[in-house]
């Protein structure tokens, strides 16, 4: 199927009038593909149950959805520099019961710090063991994913804690405003534009991309893919804590689920949105809007009346449905 | 390049070699497979170490630990593979690792204007039909893939190009191309080292033709000295 865009190719090719099918669109801008999913899934369960369409249901889907696109932006950004991180959903779920060990100790401000600073830190040595043993980052992450979740196990015991600090931390990003909206939809959203804008207007989202895509010639260009992705392993590990802090001030509580199989969730939002596995492309908006439509299925089926305990079923057919149009697409 | 010796333990790769290149001159560098082509190429933009020897470069001693070292001077080594990411498109190809950037905000971003515009007018240059720089450089043949690097390569101010087995995986039209390229290339500004197995491709560019054999230096003779045929130079390839 051809599309010809007149005007707006002619800038684009140099004069040159180009017409560009289907699959060169959704090549050239990968978030298409992502809205379209999401536009259909929402108009689905709206027809199906008109109540899907309330707005404080929206509002609410958006909340946790945002948290799990907060996870993929991280996730999506460092599979496009050509790495797995598949610890994220332990580093969430240690950070939201160190945020509130320190924080029921000394105060919420200082609580989310060290969190950060342990999912920054979680990212490194997962970043740093990898390269240092030339070890794919697939294993080291998934040890460094039962680590901690063993370790959380351990320390709570199979018990919950409860928040007993100051109100600074979650007021200031789940309060609820107008009709449920909350901080955390404005900051899943500027977070999202912000690292779309870091991969395609800067020389660094040019270097993850080099990167991800091929490290030799990236290395031989001027480029030290090794640190880049160092970098990128940071990033995500310091937004899944940002969650964890996140959630465990939502919920006042936590307990030793936390986190579980968040990255599986995060991995399949990154690659239905259209982020190459093995690296080089890849769109942060596309893996954004990808986490909404994945929390969107499971609160539309139970909406809908259909059992939830299929939700990861229609999750799974959807990736796998994803998976094949997103590489017919890139042809890679 | 003085006395270069090039052994991995007990073997030699290289004994002694002794090559240079000068301003605008096409240096055609052939040999059977082994010879040692590609590793002297390697030791000058410092991809591998040299074992014992020298490199002087417009006059001044160098050592380069890497072909990044070795660009800062104007040296670029473009191999077969092109080296071009192939999930990129060809304009952020093209700027990889020197990207123009422009402040906005007070902040450093990339300057897509000047890399759309410089880029297109570059290609426009290399006699190659493109259909679009946002094309991914999956999409392109080997030959505009070459080009393409070769024209990156000019646009950065090479003072000296190596081209290691650049018509290898090329049509006929592609590699002709290529090779009127390489011509404009050393009459513009730099030199040139061709290292090719095919003869014929090399003979008809080069101003100077370099043996290797077994890690040493066969032969070393001007295209225009008489004696210089294609057929002395495959049999002097042959000997050894």
């Amino acid at each position: 199927m051809k599309i010809i865009l007149p005007k707006f190719e002619q800038i684009l090719s140099s004069q040159k009038r180009v017409s560009l099918d289907l699959r060169e669109i959704l090549l050239r801008y990968p978030a298409l593909g992502a809205v379209f999913s999401l536009l259909v899934i929402f108009t689905t369960f709206g027809i199906i149950q008109p109540l899907f369409l309330k707005v404080t249901n929206l509002t609410n889907l958006l909340t946790f959805t945002s948290e799990l696109g907060i996870i993929s932006i991280g996730v999506s950004f460092l599979m496009i520099s050509g790495e797995f991180d598949l610890s994220v959903g332990s580093i969430y779920g240690f950070s939201a019961w160190l945020f509130m060990i320190v924080a029921n100790a000394t105060n919420s401000i200082f609580g989310l710090i060290i969190s950060i600073i342990f999912g920054g830190l979680i990212g490194f040595i997962n970043g740093f063991i990898s390269f240092k043993f030339k070890l794919p980052s697939f294993i080291v992450t998934l040890g460094m994913k039962m680590i901690l979740a063993g370790m959380l196990n351990g320390l709570m015991a199979g018990r919950s804690l409860v928040y007993k600090s100051d109100n600074y931390i979650p007021k200031i990003f789940t309060s609820k405003l107008i009709y449920g909206i909350r901080p955390t939809h404005f900051l899943f959203i500027f977070l999202a534009l912000l690292f779309h804008g870091i991969l395609t207007q800067t020389r660094y989202g040019n270097w993850v991309m080099a990167s991800g895509g091929n490290k030799e010639v990236a290395r031989n260009m001027g480029v030290n893919p090794h640190e880049v992705k160092i970098k990128n392993f940071i990033i995500s590990g310091m937004l899944a804590a940002l969650v964890g802090v996140l959630v465990a001030s939502r919920y006042s509580l936590v307990n030793p689920t936390f986190g579980l199989e968040k990255e599986l969730q995060a991995i399949a939002a990154s690659v239905i949105g259209g982020c190459a596995l093995h690296g080089g492309f890849g769109s942060i908006i596309g893996a954004a809007i990808s986490a909404i439509t994945v929390g969107m299925i499971k609160i539309g089926l139970a909406m809908s009346g259909l059992s939830g305990y299929f939700y990861e079923t229609f999750i799974g057919i959807f990736l796998v449905f994803a998976a094949i149009i997103n590489t017919w697409i890139r042809k890679f | 390049m003085v006395n270069i010796f090039k052994n991995y333990k007990n073997f030699y790769a290289l004994k002694g070699v002794n090559f240079s290149v000068s301003n605008n001159e096409i240096v055609g560098l052939v040999g059977d497979n082994g010879a040692g082509k590609s590793t002297l190429m390697k030791i000058l933009v410092g991809s591998i170490p040299r074992t014992q020897g020298e490199i002087y470069f417009k006059g001044r001693e160098v050592y380069y630990r890497s072909p990044r070292d070795a660009r800062k001077d104007g040296i670029e080594i473009v191999f077969q593979d092109a080296m071009l990411v192939d999930t990129m498109n060809i304009q952020r190809n093209f700027f990889l690792g020197r990207e123009p950037v422009k402040r906005k905000f007070g902040i450093s971003i990339l300057d897509n204007k000047r890399i759309f515009d410089e880029s297109d007018k570059s290609i426009r240059n290399l006699a190659i039909n493109l259909r679009s720089l946002y094309d991914l450089v999956l999409n392109l043949s080997g030959g505009e893939r070459q080009v393409i690097s070769v024209g990156r390569a000019l646009y950065f101010g090479a003072k000296l190009l190596i081209l290691d087995e650049p018509t290898n995986n090329l049509s006929v039209k592609e590699s002709q191309s290529l090779l009127s390229l390489v011509v404009k290339s050393s009459r513009r500004q730099a030199a040139v080292i061709f290292i090719s197995h095919n003869v014929h491709h090399v003979f008809s560019v080069a101003h100077r033709i370099v043996v290797l054999g077994h890690g040493r230096i066969i032969e070393n003779i001007k295209k225009s000295n008489p004696n210089c045929t294609e057929d002395y130079i495959i049999e002097k390839i042959k000997e050894n």
